[in-house]
């Protein structure tokens, strides 16, 4: 067992050299991928990285701070609208869209989070069901976003090598961003005190934690990765419309990948997004009319068996007490 | 005109407060959002349109069946799975029941495709005069049938033994047990009412309105509304959540028009969240 300090840290590293270097083989190997893959491959694995920003967002309001907002797709839409609307209407390049997309969600995150996050659980969980829709509803029914008809963006230039190449590494570099984001976040006195309030908000505030804005700020950050996800998204796609950017499936695949993977761990919704995107793709070639029917199961299974996600079982040697953990531990 | 909008409020208010009501039992009593109510009154209203197809009746009929069916279908979920991760807290629980909404929308699809189904009773256009304002039986009946359910389901869980034991596993759980009460048997008793009472609304649902197997979102948002506004886990406030939600439809579509329906119910959803959590009592009332 590694110490730990003040913080709860790891002082000493365990096990350091075999976790490094598969560590950096595997980012290796995720760099050089679109030189030895072509294609179908490098697509799909980008759709596995932006899938992982996703749940890296829910991973910190949710899986650190314990307020599960199942409405975060709102800002996957936003970002992806702010830059669709800058770009066809304004003209603006895409980096400037792409930096105003974050600054958008940030923007509104902060603002309506200052209001919705004096809400309990449950009810906040409800709130940002509702502003999801709402959002989808409002941007269907103006003109400068096209309503229900979408918007087309301008196209990428270059050949299709070059688009799959540009957006596999814009995900990557983003999620790797993002989980360094996160890997900091966990080693600080900001992290610790998103943990105090998921294990107890009266006694955090107890302890001198004011919970609103620690709130506030882990909400923002979430919707700060969704909205760059949704920027990426926007331009990759080159069309987006309401019924795509605000679907509520993907919603509900971050927080199985979240879940799956480890809520509250740094890499655990990494390894999430991987394992379940490449099942979906996998069963959903074969078997599309069972969609829901497959992720609905994973996620009752995933709440059942691993209610601490994969990460927690590591390491650790697997037997029948440890499979049924989870279910004697939470049954009533 | 304003007239006939309060009538086609309350009308329309008594099936929402029903509504309303089974999904605030279920918090009240266990604190589970069960994420899947929506879809288990969709559930309902397809029983009762294969039924009607297939054998004729009336659709009234068919409630005791689709209220029966999802009666035994909540027992056994909250028996077998849900009460496996009762202590799980809020998050593991909202995420369980989010994932069998996407079963049981699954399952739906299947069966059904994806089309919007309603029935049709001979009667359904039939209506009668009250002060200059039309009063179609049919809303009559639905609204009439509503109110009993809710009613008949308050003065249960007031006046009967069963009751008092789910009231008593509610408000602990631990003395619940040491008094004989088994509680994972009165948990599954309240999920299974819940979910009766969900598809015997499903029924009367598809009489005013034609369903979708997505549905069910819609209808989880009117009905975590109607619960909160009558403060969650409250029957009688449920009751006035639903009228008032009532009227608020029938307002929006008179001063504003249909397409801007829903962007009211949302956004009056987020207001109420924001403004009056606790409802109209002003207190949370647990069990």
């Amino acid at each position: 067992m590694a110490e730990r300090d003040r913080l709860g840290r790891k002082t000493t590293a365990g096990g350091a050299w075999a976790t490094r270097t598969v560590f950096g083989v595997l980012l290796l190997a995720a760099f050089l991928v679109p030189l030895a893959l072509r294609g179908y491959w490098v697509r799909l694995l980008a759709n596995v990285f932006m899938f992982g920003i996703l749940a890296q967002g829910v991973n910190i309001i949710a899986g650190y701070c314990g307020y599960l907002a199942l409405g975060n797709i709102l800002f996957f839409g936003l970002g992806a609208y702010v830059t669709a609307v800058l770009m066809t209407h304004f003209g603006v390049p895409f980096p400037v869209a792409f930096a105003a997309s974050g600054a958008g969600a940030v923007i509104f995150s902060a603002g309506i989070g200052l209001l919705i996050l004096r809400l309990k659980g449950q009810y906040f969980l409800m709130a940002t069901l509702a502003l999801s829709e709402l959002m989808r509803e409002v941007i269907s029914s103006l003109d400068i976003t096209g309503g229900g008809r979408g918007l087309t963006l301008p196209m990428f230039t270059g050949g299709a090598a070059t688009v799959n190449n540009f957006f596999y590494y814009l995900m990557l570099l983003l999620m790797l961003a993002c989980t360094f984001c996160i890997w900091l976040i966990d080693r600080s006195y900001l992290g610790l005190a998103f943990k105090a309030i998921k294990f107890d908000e009266d006694a955090a505030s107890v302890m001198g934690i004011n919970p609103p804005p620690y709130k506030t700020a882990a909400w923002a950050i979430s919707s700060l990765f969704t909205g760059f996800a949704g920027s990426a998204f926007a331009y990759w796609m080159g069309y987006i419309d309401p019924g795509v950017v605000f679907e509520i499936t993907p919603s509900i695949k971050m927080y199985l990948m979240m879940v799956l993977g480890g809520a509250g761990t740094v890499w655990g919704p990494v390894a999430g997004a991987l394992f379940i995107e490449l099942v979906s793709e996998l069963a959903w070639s074969r078997f599309m009319e069972y969609q829901f029917l497959i992720v609905g199961s994973i996620l009752i299974l995933t709440c059942l068996f691993t209610p601490k996600g994969l990460m927690d079982l590591v390491g650790k040697k697997f037997t029948w007490s440890l499979f049924t953990k989870g279910i004697r531990e939470n049954k009533i | 005109m304003i007239l006939q909008m309060i009538i086609n409020g309350l009308l329309v208010g008594g099936l929402y407060a029903s509504i309303g009501v089974s999904f605030s039992l279920v918090y009240g009593i266990m604190g589970i959002i069960n994420l899947a109510q929506g879809t288990q009154i969709i559930l309902g209203a397809y029983l009762t349109c294969a039924m009607v197809q297939f054998f004729h009746i009336d659709p009234f009929l068919t409630l005791p069946v689709s209220g029966f069916v999802l009666f035994c279908w909540g027992y056994a979920i909250q028996r077998c799975i849900i009460n496996m991760v009762g202590k799980g807290g809020v998050v593991l629980t909202s995420l369980l029941t989010f994932g069998l909404n996407l079963v049981l929308i699954n399952i739906i699809l299947l069966i059904w495709n994806a089309d919007f189904r309603g029935v049709n009773p001979a009667y359904a256009g039939k209506n009668f005069e009250l002060f200059g304002a039309t009063i179609p039986y049919v809303r009559l009946a639905v609204f009439f049938v509503a109110v009993v359910a809710t009613v008949s389901l308050h003065w249960f869980l007031g006046h009967t033994q069963t009751g008092n034991a789910i009231h008593a596993s509610a408000q602990n759980k631990r003395a619940a047990q040491i008094v004989g009460i088994n509680i994972r048997h009165s948990y599954a008793l309240t999920f299974a009412i819940s979910s009766g009472l969900a598809g015997a609304m499903g029924t009367l649902y598809v009489i005013l309105k034609p369903v979708s197997p997505f549905s069910g979102a819609d209808l989880l948002m009117i009905l975590f509304l109607v619960a909160v506004l009558g403060g969650l886990g409250n029957i009688p406030g449920a009751l006035l959540g639903g009228v008032v939600m009532g009227l608020t439809d029938s307002f929006s579509v008179l001063c504003l028009g249909m397409q801007y329906q829903k962007i009211v119910l949302f956004l009056g959803f987020i207001l109420v969240l924001i403004f009056l959590p606790r409802g109209f009592f002003g207190r949370r009332f647990y069990g």
